[in-house]
């Protein structure tokens, strides 16, 4: 099982916004391994969202924790079956530990898509 | 002369000011190149003559002959494409039309189906041409009618007056490509001059000859004056902060039977001839 959560610049908490964040935490439930990765949507023109999602498809996760999503990375992560569940104001790491403990819950409503500006 | 009416932000009085214009010229080409919210068409009232529809290309991908190599999602530098397991994820919004993720496709894997995001109307009043572009609803950009418009305006041997959007962005951009003047209106506010600003740097970076015309004026505002002033910016005239004014234009009418409005309209016509010569 994979676990990602997107990161603030910090690194440690967990970052407001999902398709800009820096960077995501990805545990590794088999090995018990955590890696750091850049978020690629961060750097986006545009579609940060589905930038982002798509990178965690392409990561094979299975579960995503964060405080909030849009439509648009919905749309990339449901379509890979990716589970998402609210984080809680807690560090990235604790909230992983609430997730494991079944303390989260799945995250039910989404920001609309902006779907590009001028 | 082809001159494009700008502004950092909305409500300064581009359509006021450029339909009034334009029925000065009298045998101007008017261009409502503010697609999002095409008004100015209200002012310059006339039977519309013709409409023609403008598509934009969405990528379709067969899925019989994908591969998933991923080669098209990459390439998008606005992420209209997502592969998600085996579902193919188009979001038509993003995409900008560019054509590219079939050039980059090994399978051939792409085609296109022709989307409808708006249109052109064409009216006649008198000698003055008025041509708006109008985005639908729900389309998140409306450059690939600017496009459209500036094959037209490209073309046009009469004086071509443009009502641009409003901000510094990509459509506004779009709308300034043919013009060899833009006239920025501007209100004498700090709130006017900091969105002034935006256009002004706009406009230079894109080489752009710039004119001001300050709209709304009462008092004055030394900071837009003494910036005019440094780098050598003509301002064509002031045009006061008037009741009656705001009255007729809320109407959509234009101002120019008053004797007391003509003369700035005069003055920015005679100014923007000699500055265009």
């Amino acid at each position: 099982m994979r676990i990602a959560i997107a990161l603030a610049e910090n690194k440690s908490d967990v970052s407001p916004i999902f398709g800009r964040a820096a960077y995501f935490l990805i545990y590794d439930s088999e090995g018990e391994t955590e890696n750091i990765v850049l978020n690629p949507g961060n750097s986006a023109y545009g579609g940060a969202g589905i930038r982002a999602a798509q990178f965690l498809v392409r990561q094979n996760v299975n579960v995503l924790l964060t405080f909030r999503l849009g439509e648009n990375a919905l749309s990339v992560l449901h379509a890979a079956g990716i589970k998402i569940y609210r984080a809680e104001l807690v560090g990235a790491k604790d909230n992983i530990v609430l997730y494991k403990a079944g303390k989260l819950t799945l995250l039910d409503s989404f920001q609309r898509g902006f779907q590009g500006g001028r | 002369m082809k001159v494009a009416l700008i502004s950092g932000k909305g409500g300064t009085g581009k359509t006021f000011i450029a339909t009034n214009l334009a029925r000065l010229f009298n045998n101007a080409l008017y261009v409502d190149a503010d697609v999002e919210e095409p008004n100015g068409s209200l002012f310059l009232n006339a039977p519309l003559l013709e409409t023609q529809a403008v598509y934009k290309h969405l990528p379709y991908i067969s899925a019989k002959k994908c591969i998933k190599c991923y080669r098209c999602v990459d390439f998008c530098a606005f992420n209209a494409l997502a592969l998600s397991k085996e579902c193919i994820l188009l979001f038509p919004t993003l995409c900008h039309d560019c054509h590219g993720c079939a050039a980059v496709c090994p399978q051939g894997a792409l085609s296109y189906m022709k989307k409808e995001i708006g249109h052109l109307e064409r009216r006649q009043v008198k000698e003055t041409t008025v041509l708006s572009g109008v985005l639908n609803v729900g389309e998140a950009s409306g450059t690939i009618l600017l496009e459209k418009l500036n094959e037209l305006i490209k073309a046009e041997t009469r004086p071509v007056i443009i009502d641009a959007p409003p901000g510094s962005g990509c459509s506004v951009m779009a709308a300034i490509e043919e013009a060899d003047i833009c006239l920025a209106i501007v209100e004498p506010t700090a709130f006017g001059f900091a969105n002034f600003k935006t256009i002004y740097a706009l406009t230079q970076a894109l080489g752009k000859r710039l004119a001001v015309v300050v709209n709304k004026v009462y008092g004055e505002f030394k900071e837009l004056e003494r910036f005019l002033q440094a780098q050598n910016l003509p301002c064509l005239t002031g045009i006061p902060l008037r009741k009656d004014i705001a009255l007729k234009t809320a109407k959509a009418e234009l101002v120019l039977d008053d004797a007391s409005c003509l003369g700035y309209f005069e003055e920015i016509q005679r100014k923007l001839l000699r500055l265009s010569r």
